[in-house]
């Protein structure tokens, strides 16, 4: 309760933005604990990563990859262990966008567009500044990058899922966040627009992200690095060195077939919930 | 000649012009602030908030003597604040949910102030006031009670609208955005608080839930844009008050009620019209292009 305390004290402090560690790596993670109550969410987290890397955060549901995105932003407290970032706490930094899962958000707000992704500039304002003409332009040019220009005036409501996704990554752009953390961007999209953010997610060169994701396939084929997650680290590293059968059935249980085929691939399919786990 | 007559005769009367201005105030301000309250769900909390202060009234009563009707004001502001940062901070601290936390809290609250109010020799009228507000009985230092909160209270909106906005959309947001989240939230509910209680001499405890929720939801149907939410809502908040008055006036319907049943005529019609508003855009939309409609 302490730490809850402490951590609500420091995320609610107006803080001047961090300085970044030049030799720092954009993110590390040691001995990373979360609890919700009594329940332990993450166990022993620890790893680096590089800035510029793309990290897909696999895991079945409940495995915690919500939360580890959480707590990397700074807006869940820390049971114990260290985050920094650019070698500086969360809570210090402006710089790390969070992108919810579009049913986290109330989509029946009345803003439109562009006041959605303006909403990205105003930790960079800080209060009783008015927006002007330069973060007026960023937004214009966010909105411009993901395909979204002439949809600016639309009620956000009125946005497709995609469109809705693209929003969030605009708000990204226009926050000029440096650590990118998408929950579930994929979901309840269609094929297309799934590539459509996949594609955006790759023009995103100058960002650190961090994906939660469910599919394994795309986690695979569209990052750099992989973390396998229930609760504890089960893999990290390259997608081919993590995705590894015994990992895997730890991560899945029974829920989990895979194939082996020609080229040594393994095609797996993925349920995502198993008996033992509390499927929500 | 009629016309103008029908218009023009109440204003002969200085108590109904002071009413007038009053629920033209009153109805624009619990509009701005009644459209946070919509958004963020917090319907009930209003409600809660206008009568938890009635303990506070009836200490007033208690201390300060019947005529005093300038010190219950500020008896009911304290009442008012206090419990609103009290709900704040259960909410915030407990495992209680906030809604059953806001409805023990004014379940006792209004219960402490009936029991106060019973001790006092002839508590009914005092109640009836209370509950159902008398806004043909505004005086002038009313107004400018009104005025001054209400000016206090716009600004506050103005200087921090984007902190509010974002707080109310996304807290998550907020906190990423390192915007002082957990500030906001409290003086959102202070806000509505004095909202609550500058309100009260016109529609009471019973109707003010109306004149905060009402008419920024019949906005909220009609908009697309918080700050055109606001002024939507303000406009109906303020016609529906004078409306309201003119059939009190010529009708003889308890002035409270009347302005809550215009507000609420207004939310019906807004109801009819967005509905069919949105059935055309759609087959407007789905004509023009069947690549959007295939994404939704």
């Amino acid at each position: 309760m302490t730490s809850l305390r402490a951590a609500a004290a420091r995320t609610g402090r107006r803080t001047t933005e961090a300085v970044h560690d030049p030799d720092a790596p954009a993110l590390r993670i040691r001995n990373l604990h979360v609890s919700y109550g009594e329940r332990l969410a993450l166990e022993d987290l620890t790893f680096d990563l590089p800035a510029g890397a793309r990290l897909a955060v696999v895991g079945p549901n409940g495995a915690g990859k919500s939360t580890l995105l959480k707590a990397v932003a700074g807006i869940v407290p820390r049971a114990g262990g260290s985050i920094a970032v650019h070698g500086v706490v969360p809570e210090g930094h402006t710089c790390i966008a969070y992108l919810p899962q579009r049913s986290e958000v109330d989509w029946r707000f009345p803003v439109t567009a562009f006041d959605a992704v303006m909403m990205g500039r105003i930790g960079r304002l800080g209060p009783l500044r008015r927006p002007k003409e330069r973060d007026r332009a960023l937004v214009r040019e966010a909105l411009g990058l993901v395909g979204l220009e002439d949809r600016e005036e639309r009620r956000i409501g009125e946005l497709s899922g995609g469109e809705q996704q693209r929003m969030f990554i605009a708000r990204a752009i226009a926050q000029e966040a440096e650590l990118v953390l998408l929950d579930e961007p994929l979901a309840g999209l269609d094929v297309s627009s799934q590539n459509e953010v996949l594609a955006l997610l790759a023009q995103l060169r100058k960002a650190t992200i961090l994906v939660a994701l469910h599919d394994l396939g795309v986690a695979a084929t569209h990052f750099d690095f992989l973390l396998l997650l229930r609760g504890r680290m089960l893999g990290f590293g390259h997608p081919a060195d993590v995705l590894q059968p015994e990992a895997l059935r730890e991560a899945y249980g029974g829920a989990l077939r895979m194939v082996r085929t020609e080229d040594g691939i393994l095609v797996v399919h993925d349920t995502t919930c198993t008996a033992e786990d509390r499927c929500s | 000649m009629f016309v103008i007559h029908w218009l023009t005769a109440p204003l002969q009367y200085p108590f109904m012009v002071r009413a007038l201005v009053a629920s033209v105030l009153v109805s624009g301000l619990c509009a701005v602030i009644g459209a946070y309250v919509v958004l963020r769900s917090m319907a009930f909390l209003g409600d809660a908030l206008a009568h938890s202060v009635l303990p506070g009234i009836a200490a007033g009563l208690l201390i300060s003597g019947r005529g005093d009707r300038r010190s219950l004001f500020w008896w009911a502001l304290g009442t008012a604040i206090a419990v609103s940062l009290g709900i704040g901070w259960i909410g915030e601290r407990s495992k209680i949910r906030e809604d059953t936390a806001i409805g023990i809290v004014f379940a006792g609250m209004f219960a402490l102030g009936v029991a106060l109010l019973s001790t006092v020799r002839g508590f009914a009228v005092d109640l009836v006031h209370i509950l159902f507000g008398n806004v043909l009985g505004v005086s002038s230092w009313d107004l400018v009670v009104i005025g001054g909160f209400g000016a206090a209270i716009l600004l506050t909106v103005i200087f921090f609208y984007k902190e509010f906005l974002v707080v109310t959309f996304d807290p998550t947001l907020a906190a990423t955005l390192r915007i002082r989240a957990a500030f906001y939230r409290r003086l959102l509910l202070v806000l509505v608080a004095v909202v609550v209680v500058v309100s009260l001499q016109t529609v009471g405890l019973g109707l003010m839930l109306a004149m905060l929720i009402t008419p920024a939801t019949t906005a909220f149907l009609l908009t697309r844009r918080l700050p055109w939410m606001m002024g939507t809502g303000a406009i109906l908040g303020a016609v529906s008050g004078v409306v309201g008055l003119y059939l009190s006036f010529y009708w003889g319907i308890a002035s409270g009620a009347a302005i809550v049943l215009v507000a609420t005529g207004f939310f019906l019609v807004s109801l009819l019209v967005s509905r069919r508003r949105d059935v055309l855009r759609w087959r407007l939309r789905r004509r023009s292009s069947g690549q959007s409609v295939a994404e939704e």
